[in-house]
């Protein structure tokens, strides 16, 4: 198969992929339009990118439920369920541990998240994301010693919210009830915003993150501060309203939520077709790879794995810092494949840049 | 006989078709068709499996063999959802197992489905840090430590002893 028409398979994957996830999100999606073939060509890619409980959401009561997709799916809706409600006694558990340390952490992305989805068994949990400030993390590390990584992802900071301020950032964050507990979660401006930097930083690798942003985005209520939202550096402003069209151009998300007057950026023409092929390439995301130092002795593998991480445009665009136009995104993707080499070779000499435990 | 359903160390969770158990002693999840929901709701330590056939077939308006309800009652207690174990009645060899399936289906199945995690989901190429794995820092599918090939050490505390005593770093 030529280049082009791995190019255009992947595309075409990706554009069944965002067919079978529009408006997964909603109590009532409209009827599915994809046939059973193209339902069996989507399931992997569903399944693999934790989505499998949305394409539940959308194929049932379609006559496609007990198509072999359609069993897989309602596998994962129902593996989810139970997962979201075992979570909540485990948030419960280890926020009452930091609670016990004197930090207050305040949740994000996960379980925060796939609480605003209508019903449990859609999203996936995730990691346990929890976000300390770095005069915390220490404490909080040593406090939740045994559990950072295997389920608990303790961030040192606020990761894409550190243009905020943290006292602003806890004033504005709510209470969400997780069993018996009662949990401190991102205030709905900065769960938008943190949703939407973090699929873009890591290139809406997974159509999950992408579905994310749109949920959090319908879910925006009537005093929804859009102004604050929109506070900070230009560019970040403009890469967050970028997320929000995409949404809207792939997924079908209602972005006039987004408060009337307020600008709309105009996604550059290779953005939508750059992700639907991310998508049908189906590529494992960042902390599910095998790390390039252990493969440095395997040409084969290691070729492969560099492969893997060849930064696609969304990620190179974030990666340097750039804006969203229509220049040729190539010059970026080498550039920021340079810059990733070099952070690389700055941490096999000095070990890790980031303090442990903490992953994107 | 009067069946009595297990309560402790369960999570479930009731949807419209069925019903999902999870048993945090076993970690193992279940998904319960309606009908075997509804039998397994009924079994209070009060009543005869007799009795509980002749509830279901008013609420369903359908007949329930008693070899049926005992194949439904044999299922939930291998499941262990039930505190006392119930076998397969004597009265069901006598029906083929063709005629069993065939009337369990009339009342819309009387299944218990293991529900397992998605296989293609999660099909991450190494395992993240706080992971136990074995000495040479795999897990049981051989996926090797994100953090490196030789970034684990041993802490029985968490992982126990012998093959599974190291954590991924």
């Amino acid at each position: 198969m030529t280049l082009t028409a791995a190019s255009a398979s992947r595309t075409r994957l990706g554009g069944l992929a965002a067919g079978a996830l529009s408006s997964a999100w909603r109590p009532s999606p409209p009827p599915l339009a994809l046939t059973a073939g193209e339902l069996s060509e989507v399931e992997p890619v569903l399944l693999g990118a934790g989505a499998g409980g949305l394409g539940w959401g959308r194929i049932r009561g379609s006559g496609l439920e007990s198509t072999p997709a359609g069993a897989a799916f309602h596998q994962a809706y129902r593996h989810q369920a139970l997962a979201y409600l075992l979570r909540r006694t485990r948030i419960a558990e280890v926020v009452q541990r930091l609670r016990g340390a004197g930090i207050e952490p305040i949740m994000g992305k996960g379980w925060a998240l796939a609480r605003l989805y209508p019903e449990p068994g859609l999203r996936p949990c995730g990691d346990i994301d929890l976000y300390v400030g770095r005069q915390d993390y220490a404490a909080a590390a040593l406090a939740l010693r045994g559990e950072i990584g295997e389920l608990v992802d303790l961030h040192c900071g606020f990761a894409e919210l550190d243009d905020r301020d943290e006292a602003e950032l806890r004033a504005r964050s709510r209470l969400a009830t997780a069993g018996e507990v009662t949990v401190r979660i991102f205030g709905p401006e900065d769960h938008l915003r943190l949703v939407a930097l973090h699929a873009l930083r890591h290139g809406l690798l997974r159509p999950l993150w992408l579905c994310d942003v749109a949920v959090a985005l319908e879910s925006a209520a009537a005093d929804f501060d859009w102004d604050y939202f929109a506070r900070g550096p230009y560019r970040r402003a403009d890469w967050v309203f970028v997320a929000l069209e995409a949404a809207h151009a792939i997924l079908g998300a209602r972005i006039e939520a987004v408060a009337a007057g307020r600008r709309r950026v105009r996604l550059p023409s290779w953005l939508v077709p750059a992700v639907l092929r991310e998508w049908g390439a189906a590529r494992p995301p960042q902390g599910a790879r095998v790390p390039i130092a252990d493969l440095l002795r395997q040409p084969g593998a290691l070729g492969r794995a560099l492969l893997l991480r060849w930064p696609n445009a969304i990620e190179a665009t974030i990666g340097l810092g750039s804006p969203f136009n229509e220049l040729p995104r190539l010059p970026l993707q080498i550039g920021e494949c340079l810059r990733r080499t070099f952070l690389f070779s700055v941490r096999r000499a000095h070990g890790p840049i980031t303090p442990a435990g903490h992953r994107g | 006989m009067k069946p009595k359903r297990r309560k402790d160390a369960l999570v479930v969770h009731e949807l419209p078709e069925e019903m999902l158990v999870y048993d945090l002693e076993r970690h193992k999840a279940f998904c319960l068709s309606r009908n075997i929901a509804w039998i397994w709701r009924h079994c209070t330590g009060q009543r005869t499996p007799g009795q509980i056939a002749r509830a279901l077939e008013a609420e369903i308006g359908a007949p329930v063999g008693e070899d049926v309800m005992g194949v439904a009652l044999h299922r939930l207690s291998k499941a262990h959802l039930l505190r006392e174990p119930i076998g397969l009645p004597a009265a069901s060899a006598r029906s083929s197992r063709r005629q069993l399936l065939r009337h369990a289906a009339t009342l819309g199945g009387l299944t218990i489905l293991a529900i397992s995690a998605p296989t293609v989901g999660q099909a991450a190429t190494c395992v993240p840090a706080g992971t136990c794995v074995n000495s040479a820092c795999k897990d049981a599918s051989g996926r090797v430590c994100c953090s490196g090939a030789s970034s684990c050490r041993q802490n029985s505390m968490v992982c126990g002893t012998g093959q599974t005593g190291f954590q991924c770093m």
